[in-house]
């Protein structure tokens, strides 16, 4: 017993020297960082950011907008308390509280390069500025330009750019961003949201009457949640909502840049950021901080929501976000009133560095940056995007193909691809040249010993003892189908010839071609992995579409004056099928060795293939049943009719059938218990 | 049996007399067209031919280069390798057969209407191909301008499909379907015309006989009667479509107003012999590009004279 004892202090005295070596080996993170992999799912990857300072002794109350000035001296607009609070980051401490007696919710703050700041007070409708000695310069109210007319004026977020013009947000203002001179005089509305009409309400304005529009909710576009404007002065936007707005980088015409609608995250949009390199920072109210280069594309996502803890990193309300001077992220909580700052780790900084350099134009020193990326993250898309791309640059087109397959960039890839394809026709020209002269020659040489047609009477035998043995007859029949779909179709209706035998070899072959069409294409069309696909439902479609398409048919033209026998139903389509085949593994096939420049030749084939089997099959069902054109298509509609009752039939009496076998084998184990016993 | 080789051998010689006469009547028949197209045709090719092995460059005299020409353009041309040759392909793949199946659909229609409406809807409906040039300037630079004010730019805006004109013309996304779409619209020319002549010439007892042979609706009257008794025109008319759609290329330059074409999205391979002759004044170049293009042509035309003309 002491012994155990003993063992016991002993081994809790080991865990408590573990504990510390332990909690140091772990990561600070608080959050698990996310990027895109390469199906353009959010996966998992290393931190980019840590929590780095929490600081909780400003005495903020609901703190609503942060801004950072060239100074790395960071805003904070503390609505609660009225005031501008002026924090430096370096130095740690207040250097100054800007309280001016006008002040009742001050909700947004920005800094101009000469030190002005700009106030925006919803609740005092209007937006102040000051000079660096927060001295007032000018206080600017509701435009009394006609052209505002009943606008409210209540400033959320205020922006300046290089010129002095003020744009400003305002609570309930459907009409855009409010954009005012620096005289005070109202300019416009800079940019506008589209108004997203719901298919139901899309009808509704075109069946109702105006005054039934004007009894419901009036339609109007999502407003804008803040406002940006960078060094360079584009302005940049964020919108209210889960909707398809997201953030938008704006031309001077109020346009959006981005060419795809960037990522707008799971919560709504609340603030904007944009650092010195262009990297775009957004922040959502239920905690998540989301990064963009500067073209849009998606880089890093972090953070939570939590509302009864407290951890940093996490958040119950995350209305701003602004990044300093050294790169670090400063966000403040807007229910606990505290500000955390985050620190990039290595891994963010070199994925930065790596497309700063790319932007620049300087390839080769960013491949090493990305070569030094994909040394901590193998998977990661961006560094293989960059690599890739780097590599074009250089020429090195095959290495090139190879990151991009990684990141499951297709268009690129396509790109390296044709280099690499081009290059190798280029080299194999001569070769090419010469076998079709070779050729030419034989044949020409063939046909001048052959005048007799001896050689040539001896293949047709061949081929035509091949064509005899009755299987591989049945099955080549078809191929006489496309092109004399009537007359072939009739002799399939006076069985002179095709055999069931023959149909169901076809239908293996189609089946086998269609699999490898599904699966088996080039990387540039293979827009789903095999592993992502139910091979299962394929089979199981496939075979269940077919089987209920030749018995409906035939129970729908049996009662219908068809003439056609159960046997040539399922004949018919069977025979009708080499167009789609062929067109099938040749897509297949070719699809390894096309880029996208030559896309529209898959799909011409495509095209081909189906319709042409349509067309046949259709016409060998009118003349095997002996139907009209009307009563083809009336057939035709009556089978898909009768298809999808019977699939309804079918999943019922499966249903019924299980709770039957329930029924029974409860009843057999009452049996057993009462009767028997 | 002498005499009669005699009189045989008399009867050779006058009438090999008479054969010299006739020959030379022929002659003389032959002569105002053969003139006219050794002048316009024959020679102006065989020269278009030789310049293609040469540099030339509308100053100096051309200086003889081989095959330095067709060698750089199956190797070097990048423009033409990633974007000429496919656009071509992909134009001609869908004006071609497309523009010949609607000549058909439209000239088959036209013949079961009456004498008046039809004699006015032919030439409507042949009017774009003899004008289209003012047509592209006047309404589909109209319907398709990159402003609000553009028809279907302010249709799609009022519809709010979109939020901001599409610059339709000027977007290497939109400017091939677009001269597609013009091209077919424009497609129904000289091709049209015979077909509804070849239509209207078939004899009516036919579709009868048929009728009594057991023919029962309107789609067999064509694959068995229309199709196999107009097969000259339909031959003529495949021609025609071949020929116009690997020559249509200045539509593309006449709806963006540039050649080359915004991101080279429109090129033919007519603007690419524009560009090299007439813009470059690389005649040598261009000479070789429009002789690839007559091979292309040429193979395309063997084509359908395989498919469509008689085999005798």
């Amino acid at each position: 017993m002491k012994k155990n004892v003993k063992a016991l202090v002993a081994f809790i005295a080991l865990l408590t020297l573990m504990m510390p070596t332990l909690s140091l080996s772990a990561s600070q993170a608080t959050s698990y960082t996310y990027v895109l992999n390469e199906k353009g799912y959010l996966n998992r990857t290393q931190d980019a950011y840590l929590p780095d300072k929490t600081i909780s002794d400003l005495e903020l109350m609901s703190p609503e907008d942060l801004f950072v000035d060239k100074d790395n001296i960071l805003y904070i607009a503390d609505s609660g308390n009225r005031r501008i609070v002026k924090y430096s980051i370096d130095k740690g401490i207040v250097v100054g509280l800007l309280e001016y007696e006008d002040f009742m919710n001050p909700r947004g703050v920005f800094v101009t390069k000469k030190g002005d700041i700009y106030v925006a007070d919803p609740t005092a409708k209007k937006v102040f500025q000051f000079d660096k000695e927060f001295n007032i310069l000018n206080s600017y109210g509701k435009p009394d330009s006609p052209n505002f007319s009943e606008t409210p004026f209540e400033p959320l977020r205020v922006a300046v750019d290089n010129i002095g013009n003020i744009y400003i947000v305002s609570e309930g203002v459907y009409n855009g961003v409010i954009q005012l001179a620096y005289s005070g005089e109202f300019l416009g509305y800079f940019t506008v949201n589209k108004t997203r009409l719901s298919f139901a309400q899309s009808i509704q304005n075109y069946i109702f009457t105006r005054a039934q529009l004007a009894n419901l909710v009036p339609r109007v576009p999502t407003t804008f949640s803040n406002i940006f404007i960078d060094n360079a002065g584009i302005v940049y936007t964020t919108t209210m909502g889960k909707n398809f707005d997201g953030i938008k980088k704006h031309n001077t015409a109020g346009g959006n840049m981005f060419k795809e609608e960037a990522w707008g995250g799971w919560g709504s949009l609340t603030d904007v950021y944009v650092d010195s390199q262009g990297l775009i920072y957004t922040s959502c109210n239920d905690g998540y901080i989301e990064v963009f280069s500067s073209a849009g594309e998606f880089i890093f996502e972090f953070g939570s929501y939590v509302f009864d803890l407290d951890v940093s990193g996490l958040y119950s309300n995350l209305p701003t976000i602004a990044v300093d001077n050294n790169g670090n992220i400063w966000t403040a909580d807007g229910e606990k009133g505290y500000l955390q700052s985050f620190k990039p780790t290595d891994y963010a900084l070199m994925v930065y560095g790596a497309m700063g350099l790319y932007e620049e134009g300087l390839y080769e020193e960013s491949l090493d940056k990305w070569n030094e990326v994909l040394r901590l993250n193998q998977m990661s898309v961006l560094a293989h995007n960059g690599v890739g791309k780097s590599y074009l640059h250089a020429q090195l087109y095959e290495d090139a193909m190879e990151h991009f397959k990684v990141a499951g960039n297709r268009e690129y890839y396509s790109e390296a691809f044709w280099e690499v394809r081009n290059n190798w026709i280029q080299g194999k020209l001569e070769l090419f040249i010469m076998i079709i002269v070779l050729l030419w020659i034989t044949i020409k040489i063939f046909k001048y010993f052959d005048k007799n047609k001896k050689i040539n009477k001896l293949l047709k035998n061949i081929k035509k003892k091949i064509y005899n043995i009755t299987i591989i007859h049945d099955v080549l029949f078809s191929f006489k189908i496309p092109k004399h779909p009537i007359d072939k179709y009739y002799e399939i209706r006076v069985f002179r010839e095709g055999s069931t035998v023959g149909a169901t070899i076809i239908y293996l072959i189609t089946f086998v071609a269609y699999i490898a069409y599904k699966t088996s294409k080039g990387f540039i069309y293979q827009y789903k992995a095999v592993e992502d696909m139910d091979i299962n439902a394929i089979i199981i479609g496939f075979i269940a579409i077919i089987t209920l398409f030749v018995i409906c048919n035939y129970l729908v033209t049996s009662i219908n004056d068809g003439d056609g026998n159960f046997k040539q139903v399922y004949m018919i389509p069977a025979y009708g099928l080499i167009p789609v085949i062929i067109s099938m593994i040749s897509i297949t096939i070719s699809s390894h060795y096309l880029t996208y420049n030559e896309a529209f030749i898959l799909d011409v084939i495509l095209y081909i293939g189906v319709i042409w089997t349509i067309i046949v099959i259709f016409l060998g069902f009118q003349t095997v049943h002996d139907y009209s054109f009307k009563e083809t298509i009336i057939s035709f509609i009556l089978t898909a009719v009768f298809m999808v009752i019977a699939a309804v039939m079918a999943l019922i009496i499966i249903i019924m059938g299980d709770q039957l076998f329930e029924f029974i084998k409860s009843i057999v184990k009452e049996m057993a218990q009462n009767v028997f016993i | 049996m002498k005499n009669i080789a005699m009189k045989i051998n008399e009867k050779k010689t006058s009438s090999l007399h008479s054969s010299h006469a006739e020959a030379l009547r022929t002659f003389l028949l032959l002569l105002p067209y053969g003139l006219l197209f050794t002048i316009f045709i024959a020679i102006p090719v065989a020269i278009a031919i030789g310049l293609s092995f040469s540099y030339f460059d509308v100053i100096n005299p051309p200086q003889y280069k081989g095959m330095l020409n067709y060698i750089t353009l199956i190797t070097q041309d990048e423009v033409f390798l990633k974007h000429v040759l496919p656009n071509t392909f992909k134009y001609a793949l869908i004006v071609g057969p497309g523009g010949y199946v609607l000549s058909f659909i439209l000239a088959w229609m036209l013949a079961q209407i009456q004498v008046k409406a039809r004699t006015i809807l032919t030439l409507a409906i042949y009017m774009p191909s003899m004008m289209g040039n003012v047509f592209v300037q006047v309404i589909f630079k109209n319907i398709f301008a990159g402003d609000q004010r553009g028809l279907l730019n302010s249709l799609l805006m009022r519809l709010s499909l979109i939020e901001q004109p599409i610059q339709f013309l000027l977007s290497p996304d939109y400017i091939m379907n677009i001269m597609i779409f013009v091209s077919l619209w424009s497609s129904m020319g000289m091709g049209f015309l015979a077909m509804i002549s070849g239509i209207l010439n078939i004899n009516e007892e036919l579709y009868e006989a048929a009728y009594v042979d057991g023919i029962r609706n309107r789609f067999q009257e064509i694959i068995y009667i229309t199709i196999p008794s107009m097969k000259p025109q339909m031959l003529f008319g495949a021609v025609m479509a071949i020929v116009n759609a690997f020559n249509m290329g200045w539509i593309g330059v006449a709806l963006s107003g540039s050649n080359p074409t915004p991101g080279n999205a429109g090129q033919l391979i007519a603007n690419h012999i524009d560009d090299y002759g007439f813009i470059r004044y690389e005649m040598g170049y261009a000479a070789a590009i429009s002789v690839v293009l007559l091979i292309m042509v040429s193979l395309f035309s063997k084509l359908a004279h395989g498919l469509f003309g008689e085999k005798d």
